[in-house]
């Protein structure tokens, strides 16, 4: 994106920021403009209490592996960001809550964190989150509970990140032609998506 | 500017704006175009094409509170994001009346070009029955034209624009002058041999789109990025500013003016003509007023009708051009949503390369030659049909962490899904209208218009039919498990609506006469979607484009012999 072209968007976001646009959706725009990732802007809602608990509960669902897991993703920082910006008030109720009864329980050395997450996915089983046919899209699922909350954050903050798109999945953002018939490799990763909500 | 400066105006940019833009100028009119919304410029505005997902607000996830607040017809298309969130209309600043417990969705685009920049692309022929099915079950008015009247029309709007496509030799799906189709994926080639098999008179072919398989018109072919909607510096897909308005330009002879909003056309009791278009410049709120010979009402369905009733006079006490009562009755849209989805286990060391932006068809096939013994409803309807090999998103809602997790979701799905939507025919209905609130005005004073649309027993018939064929097709492709979905979406979410301004022969049922000249008004044509008598089932921005190219024809050959 050239210079003109960042400033007559600049021009035309800042006009509609004027009017009465949310100052979210500006500083979104210009974020977006400037090239930057999304990730690289400032968030400031957890403590660091839980700031290193999601540390380690997204690395405990994404790890680092032959290849980059979540932290290196930084998909605690997008976390935080979509806890902040995107969430309603009653769903970042639910997600404070959640990691707070987190943060307790590993004080407490009830048990180790994957044994707590593990319970928390039994006690939450009948949540319409599992049932077969839904998917991590473009939308959020108001009802879901925390466990749902932090999962779908972390698939989506990983694979849509630059590092899962590009060095976990296959990123090709011009493939010049379009073969219906490849043929798939055991192990060969997907491509990556344009949106979360993109069906292939 | 001068009256004498434009012999025509052309209101709206959109599909037949641009159109009429570019046949008016090819013929040596000098036009101006009026379009409310602020320009797009080729490429330069488009800010969100191939940006990475990463750069995205929240990754591309919905930003649901700018959308609930200000975009909220807008999410409805489906294709919305702060990719191309600027070629969208804004909802709130830019309201519209409605009964809440019946909602319409009007989706508009926000910027010079309109929806042409985001529609889906897919261009299909109306078929000789379909010009013939008013006049022949005797629902809403005959056509003025048939199949043949508007079939050069067709070839001269396909091979300007270039359609990919397949000829199939289908009376109910006449072929088109096709660029080389794209390709199907491996499962679909297993599937439709299967359908064509076992279920006689159902067909499978690659969808019809304006989108380019090979160099076409110094416009390049589609290099298989995927979000067309975000706009496409190479012009690999038709809309205004990839084809029609770069050819208006090159005829030196055409004026565009963004942010000029139509508030109102007047008319000139001597000379029965239009005499001047009233416009708010919408980022100064400055009243300009321009003349020509001749206007083209191309702002799209709704915002056309909303453009003539508030041109009401003493002449025309009921809309301008409205002396037969009709105009805003009659509204159509197609029934459309995901019917159903089913799981296949087939061609499962079958993967792909690229993003094809198109899915594949399945044509009418209920009620063709006759009314099927078995159809409770008349009409028809095509299934548009799309496969995916499931990725991460289709995978993440399942319990489990660590490796495994993560290895399963980074890898394809082992099934390919396939989903069918359908498309149905609507009646036209007299009740399904709109009309103009003089009681609710928007932010330029102007009149807000209503919308008053549901969909009645013959849609809800055939959409019920959809369900139980979609579930018969499935099966015979081989699927493994189907589910089907029964929620009808809303009037509006086609975003074919169409038909407030019908064509007729005769000037007491019509608002426009066969080529697409007002009854009333010799020098008003109304070329947009809102001529349309019935809406057939397919989709109908191919017969617009050709409509508003042979109503110029004419236009300029009655201007020539002086009869405008």
């Amino acid at each position: 994106m050239n210079r003109r072209q960042f400033m007559q968007l600049s021009a035309l976001v800042l006009a509609g920021g004027a009017v009465s646009g949310p100052s979210l959706a500006v500083d979104q725009q210009q974020l977006f403009v400037l090239g930057r990732s999304f990730i690289e802007q400032p968030v400031d809602l957890f403590s660091s209490a839980q700031r290193k608990l999601l540390q380690a509960a997204v690395e405990t669902i994404i790890p680092r592996t032959d290849t980059p897991g979540a932290l290196d993703a930084s998909v605690d920082r997008f976390i935080e960001l979509c806890v902040a910006q995107f969430m309603t008030e009653p769903e970042r109720t639910v997600f404070i809550a959640g990691l707070d009864e987190l943060v307790n329980a590993v004080d407490q050395q009830q048990s180790d964190l994957i044994t707590l997450l593990t319970e928390l996915e039994e006690q939450h089983s009948d949540a319409a989150w599992y049932q077969l046919g839904n998917r991590v899209g473009n939308g959020f699922d108001s009802s879901a509970p925390f466990i749902c909350q932090l999962k779908e954050l972390t698939v989506v903050g990983f694979f849509m990140s630059e590092v899962g798109a590009t060095q976990v999945l296959r990123h090709n953002p011009m493939p010049g032609q379009f073969d219906g018939e490849t043929v798939l490799a055991s192990d060969q990763p997907s491509w990556a998506r344009n949106t979360p909500g993109d069906l292939s | 500017m001068s009256d004498a400066q434009f012999d025509a105006i052309v209101i709206g940019s959109g599909i037949t704006g641009g159109w009429a833009a570019k046949e008016l100028t090819e013929k040596g009119l000098r036009v101006l175009m009026l379009d409310r919304s602020p320009d797009v410029k080729h490429g330069e505005d488009y800010h969100g094409e191939h940006v990475s997902s990463w750069k995205l607000p929240f990754y591309g996830k919905e930003q649901r509170q700018l959308n609930d607040q200000e975009y909220f017809m807008s999410r409805h298309s489906g294709v919305l994001s702060a990719a191309n969130r600027h070629l969208f209309n804004n909802d709130r600043d830019n309201p519209y009346q409605y009964d809440t417990t019946k909602p319409f969705h009007w989706i508009r685009g926000g910027g010079v070009g309109g929806r042409s920049l985001l529609w889906y692309r897919q261009c299909y022929r109306f078929s000789p029955a379909d010009f013939n099915a008013n006049r022949e079950d005797g629902h809403g008015s005959a056509w003025p034209i048939s199949y043949e009247d508007i079939a050069p029309w067709y070839d001269y709007v396909e091979d300007f624009i270039g359609v990919s496509g397949q000829a199939e030799g289908l009376a109910q799906l006449p072929d088109g002058k096709f660029l080389p189709p794209m390709q199907f994926y491996g499962i679909e080639k297993t599937v439709k041999k299967r359908i064509e098999n076992k279920l006689p008179g159902v067909n499978m072919t690659i969808g019809r789109t304006a989108v380019l398989t090979e160099n076409h018109r110094g416009r390049a072919a589609c290099h298989y990025c995927g979000p067309c909607e975000r706009g496409c510096s190479s012009g690999s897909y038709f809309s205004t500013q990839s084809s029609t308005l770069p050819a208006a330009h090159a005829t030196g002879k055409l004026t565009l003016r963004a942010d000029s909003l139509v508030e109102r056309l007047e008319y000139d009791r001597d000379t029965k003509r239009i005499s001047a278009v009233h416009v708010i410049d919408s980022k100064t709120g400055e009243r300009l007023m321009f003349s020509a010979k001749l206007v083209f009402l191309c702002a799209s369905t709704i915002a056309s009708t909303q453009i003539l009733f508030n041109s009401s006079s003493d002449d025309f006490p009921n809309g301008m051009a409205n002396s037969s009562g009709v105009m805003g009755k009659y509204l159509m849209d197609h029934t459309t949503g995901i019917v159903a989805t089913a799981v296949f286990l087939d061609n499962l060391d079958n993967y792909y390369y690229g993003n094809r932006p198109n899915g594949f068809y399945i044509p009418r096939f209920r009620n063709n030659l006759d009314q099927d013994g078995d159809a409770e409803f008349i009409r028809g309807y095509g299934f548009q049909g799309n496969s995916t090999r499931p990725h991460w998103g289709d995978l993440a809602n399942q319990k489990g962490f660590g490796k495994a997790y993560k290895d399963a979701l980074s890898q394809p799905g082992n099934y390919w899904a396939i989903g069918l939507a359908g498309f149905g025919e609507c009646l036209p209905n007299a009740n399904n209208r709109v009309t103009v609130d003089k009681a609710k005005l928007d932010r330029f004073g102007i009149p807000q218009v209503r919308v008053a649309m549901e969909w009645r027993e013959n849609e809800l018939k055939a959409r019920e039919d959809m369900a139980l064929q979609a579930q018969k097709i499935f099966r015979a492709a081989g699927a493994v498990f189907t589910v089907t979905n029964g929620e009808l979406n809303n009037p509006g979410d086609g975003i074919h609506e169409m038909g407030t301004a019908r064509m007729g022969d005769n000037p007491r049922e019509s608002v426009l006469n066969k080529w697409n000249q007002s009854h009333d008004i010799a020098n008003l044509f109304v070329t947009d979607g809102s001529c349309m008598v019935s809406s057939s089932c397919v989709n109908p921005s191919l017969t617009y484009m050709a409509l508003t190219a042979r109503a110029c024809d004419y236009a300029v050959t009655q201007l020539n012999k002086g009869l405008i």
